[in-house]
């Protein structure tokens, strides 16, 4: 079995040949053998043949000689014999056994003579019989006399010659038959071309596939045979395979496709998700801040209203009080410092009401450095200087614009309180630097949640005042935290009021502060890249006073109406006040005025907001301003929305309802002019 | 040995007596042993004479209808019985051979196949050749100077040998043929 399977692993061409060479050699080989096998009989029986005819020849000539006894006829007839040069040997015998005559071929001498030719022969064995020897055989022939036995002829003859020839065809069989093979092997190798090639093809075709895991070749069929139908079939077997590897493929891709799909949704849903926690404890954040703003807003709304009307006395009258005294009077100042008093304290209101009116949407484009310039050389500014003389500001104006959309109140508020804050924060001497510059954000800066890619109007205010402590860096915008020393200055709500105007404006702030170096406030906004079209007016701002135009004063304050009264007259108003806007609507029915000033909260009756809408029913181009100490930012907004031209913080003074009034009935004749 | 212990054992009277029996002996066994020869020697012709039926052919005129071989010997009465005895179960073509003994030539028949002169009876040859002068049949003797006598086969001993003698043309006149295998060992005469 071993040896078997030895063969077993021969390639297809060795076995092919292996058995055509073994088959061919195998049926040479038969052929040889029988051949000689055939010829050996054939020359045996034919040399037989001969012989027997011979000896019955010699035989028939011999009866006379053997009948008359005549051994030496009988000799010369046997010595005839010679010209049969296969003939070895011949004995005569007579009837009874006795040898009568003998030839032998000259040159021929066995010593099997004595064996097998006895001087004398029992009766029995002389028989008619052939024994073949391996170089002779003999023949003993009966010899007849009218069909009696008178004697026996016993022929030797020889097989040198069937030998030779024997030889003589082995050889050439098998020098032909080695011939035969030969070219039957290089023909079969020729023929077997026609299996071979198919099958080497298919079994490379099977190696390139198993290697390559290459399902898309196929293997060309050369006949129609078995192994064609293999080839179809392996064919086929690939081109099902390749199909399912392409199915699979597809899959896999889809799969994979799906993957990255669901992936990518997974990691922006993820990111989405990250953002929106984010923005969740940015705006729960800001909830709480807002809250905190909301409960301050609501406390000083709640007192702001009251307050301001305490307030409007405190604050109105020494104005006009001294306005109507001589320069030498010694209510002076007394009067001014009540009048300073009172407006701190207006001032404080201003900013509880400012940071409970947060969210108010002035959308205004404006010059930030034109509005930090015009507040830089405000009267208010300047005054505010002189208290610190060793405080050196730096603001080099570039060329340029700085737009940014916004409210010009809140920012310009916003500027005094980084600058009174930076001036406070020096002691002695110092700098402050103010620095405007456009940039642009392609990425995210800490703590900016509104960021978006784009321009950006940066402002930094930078001083080298004491600086603050990093533990009190972070609460430097809560309402009434201040790291200065108490009652000093300020409200305690600047850096709050700081803070809700930036958030207010998709902005950000940072501060970064070294204790002993010195604070830097950066602020940035977003920046618009042209100031959009807006009626440009050209008003005088020192310009206050009327022209006796009509002014109506709806407060359900009487203090209030009185002050208002006051103030109108004072500046050259003509002024009719009402307690209600029942009483409004009723005189406005039958009466026109320039404008209202309205107060918003009225109690009882109908509100500002309300009594405006219904004048407007009949009077649609009628002028108002809405006044108040506070209110929400909902009904700012509605107000706005339906044409009021101004809105006033009370308590009164006489330089913002005259810069109100001069403005509103400006825009008018502006308007009217066009 | 056995014959010292005998003379020994027997007295003079019959060592005479015994002396006298084996020399009796001796000469009746040379005697006997004389026609011992002549007996064999017949036996031998016998034997030629037959083997001569079967290298001789007869007119087919003469053999058909015939059932019987027969040979016809003249002269020797000895002779005739070993020749019977000789032929006694043999045939000639399937006809059984006929021995008979002819005493007178007139006797002779166109039956007789071959006729037998012994060397006794050449004195009456010339009556027998005068009786058979145009018939088929073969004459063989064992007599010298038979064949000079117009005989046509003659049986003489040379030596220890049997010579046969044929006068091939004598046989043909007689509408005989021979075999060429019997002329071959037999001496032509012409």
């Amino acid at each position: 079995m071993l040896r078997l399977k030895k063969y077993g692993d021969w390639p297809v061409k060795k076995k092919l040949a292996f058995i055509v060479l073994f088959t061919s050699a195998l049926l040479m080989a038969v052929m040889v053998g029988g051949v000689i096998v055939e010829k050996t009989f054939s020359y045996r029986a034919k040399s037989q043949n001969n012989s027997m005819v011979l000896a019955t020849i010699i035989g028939e000539n011999l009866t006379a000689a053997l009948s008359f006894q005549d051994q030496v006829t009988a000799k010369e007839i046997l010595f005839t014999l010679k010209a049969e040069t296969d003939i070895l040997e011949a004995v005569l015998y007579c009837r009874d056994g006795e040898l009568f005559s003998r030839y032998v071929h000259s040159g021929y001498w066995s010593n099997d003579s004595t064996v097998w030719f006895p001087a004398t022969y029992a009766q029995e064995q002389l028989r008619p019989d052939i024994t073949f020897n391996a170089s002779w055989f003999t023949t003993v022939q009966e010899i007849k006399l009218s069909g009696k036995v008178i004697g026996h002829i016993v022929l030797r003859v020889d097989l040198s010659s069937l030998n030779e020839q024997l030889r003589y065809y082995a050889i050439f069989m098998t020098s032909f038959s080695m011939l035969l093979l030969f070219v039957a092997t290089t023909v079969c190798m020729r023929l077997n071309q026609v299996i071979l090639v198919p099958i080497t093809q298919l079994a490379k075709t099977m190696v390139e596939v198993s290697k390559t895991q290459n399902y898309g070749v196929s293997v060309a069929k050369s006949y129609n045979d078995e192994i064609g139908v293999l080839v179809d079939g392996f064919n086929s077997m690939l081109d099902g395979i390749g199909k399912r590897d392409d199915e699979l493929a597809n899959y896999r891709n889809d799969l994979q496709n799906l993957v990255s799909v669901r992936t990518k949704e997974l990691e922006i849903a993820n990111s989405q998700l990250t953002h929106e926690i984010d923005e969740r404890k940015e705006m729960q954040k800001r909830l709480v801040h807002a809250e905190k703003m909301e409960a301050i807003g609501t406390l000083a709304g709640g007192v702001a209203h009251d307050l301001n009307n305490i307030l409007s006395g405190i604050v109105t009258y020494p104005d006009l009080l001294l306005l109507q005294l001589p320069p030498e009077s010694n209510f002076i100042q007394p009067l001014e410092t009540i009048r300073d008093s009172g407006r701190r304290a207006a001032t404080i209101v201003q900013d509880l009401l400012t940071l409970a009116r947060r969210g108010v949407k002035v959308e205004e484009v404006f010059d930030f450095q034109e509005l930090i310039a015009q507040y830089l050389g405000s009267l208010e500014c300047r005054e505010f200087q002189k208290n610190h003389l060793g405080v050196s500001l730096h603001f080099p104006l570039q060329d340029g614009t700085f737009f940014i959309k916004g409210s010009p109140v809140h920012l310009s508020k916003t500027v005094m309180n980084l600058i009174t804050n930076a001036m406070e924060a020096i002691q002695n001497e110092g700098d402050i630097f103010i620095r405007l510059e456009k940039i642009y954000l392609s990425s995210r800066p800490p703590n900016f949640l509104q960021w978006r890619a784009g321009n950006y109007i940066k402002l930094t205010v930078e001083d080298t005042g004491v600086g603050i402590a990093s533990e009190s860096l972070e609460r430097i915008f809560e309402p009434f935290f201040s790291s200065k020393v108490m009652g000093k200055s300020g409200t305690g709500l600047g850096m709050s009021v700081v803070w809700g105007t930036v958030e207010d404006h998709e902005g950000v702030i940072n501060v970064q502060s070294t204790v002993g170096v010195g604070t830097t406030f950066t602020l940035m906004f977003p920046a618009i890249d042209k100031m959009a079209e807006r009626p440009q007016k050209h008003l005088d701002p020192l310009r206050k006073e009327g022209n006796g135009e009509t002014v109506l004063v709806v407060d359900d304050s009487g203090e209030q109406r009185l002050i208002a009264a006051d103030i109108l007259n004072h500046l050259g108003y003509k002024s009719i006040t009402l307690s209600s806007g029942e009483g409004a609507i009723e005189f406005l029915a039958k009466n026109t005025v320039d404008i209202i000033i309205l107060d918003m909260l009225m109690d009882p009756g109908m509100s500002g907001l309300e009594t405006f809408r219904r004048v407007l029913e009949f009077k649609p181009k009628q002028k108002a301003i809405i006044a108040s100490g506070y209110s929400g930012e909902a009904s700012i907004e509605e107000a706005y929305s339906l044409g009021v031209a101004d809105f006033i913080v009370k308590p009164y003074s006489v330089d913002r309802l005259g810069e109100s009034l001069h403005k509103v009935l400006g825009e008018s004749d502006a308007g009217s002019a066009c | 040995m056995l014959a010292v212990f005998l003379y020994n054992k027997f007295n003079h009277k019959l060592r005479l007596c015994a002396m006298g029996m084996v020399l009796v002996c001796g000469v009746f066994s040379l005697v006997n042993r004389s026609v011992a020869q002549d007996v064999f020697e017949d036996q031998i012709k016998s034997v030629f004479l037959y083997n001569l039926a079967h290298f001789v052919t007869w007119p087919n005129s003469i053999v058909q209808g015939a059932s019987t071989f027969n040979i016809g010997v003249y002269g020797s009465v000895s002779f005739q019985a070993v020749l019977q005895q000789t032929v006694e179960t043999e045939t000639k073509d399937g006809r059984e051979l006929v021995v008979s003994r002819i005493n007178d030539p007139d006797d002779i028949t166109a039956l007789c196949r071959i006729l037998f002169v012994t060397k006794e009876a050449k004195g009456d040859w010339e009556k027998i050749k005068a009786k058979i002068a145009d018939l088929p049949i073969l004459t063989v003797s064992d007599g010298e100077d038979f064949i000079n006598r117009g005989g046509m086969v003659s049986l003489l001993r040379q030596n220890k040998k049997i010579q046969i003698e044929v006068d091939y043309k004598r046989v043909q006149q007689a509408g005989l043929s021979m075999s060429a295998k019997l002329l071959r060992l037999a001496r032509v005469v012409e």
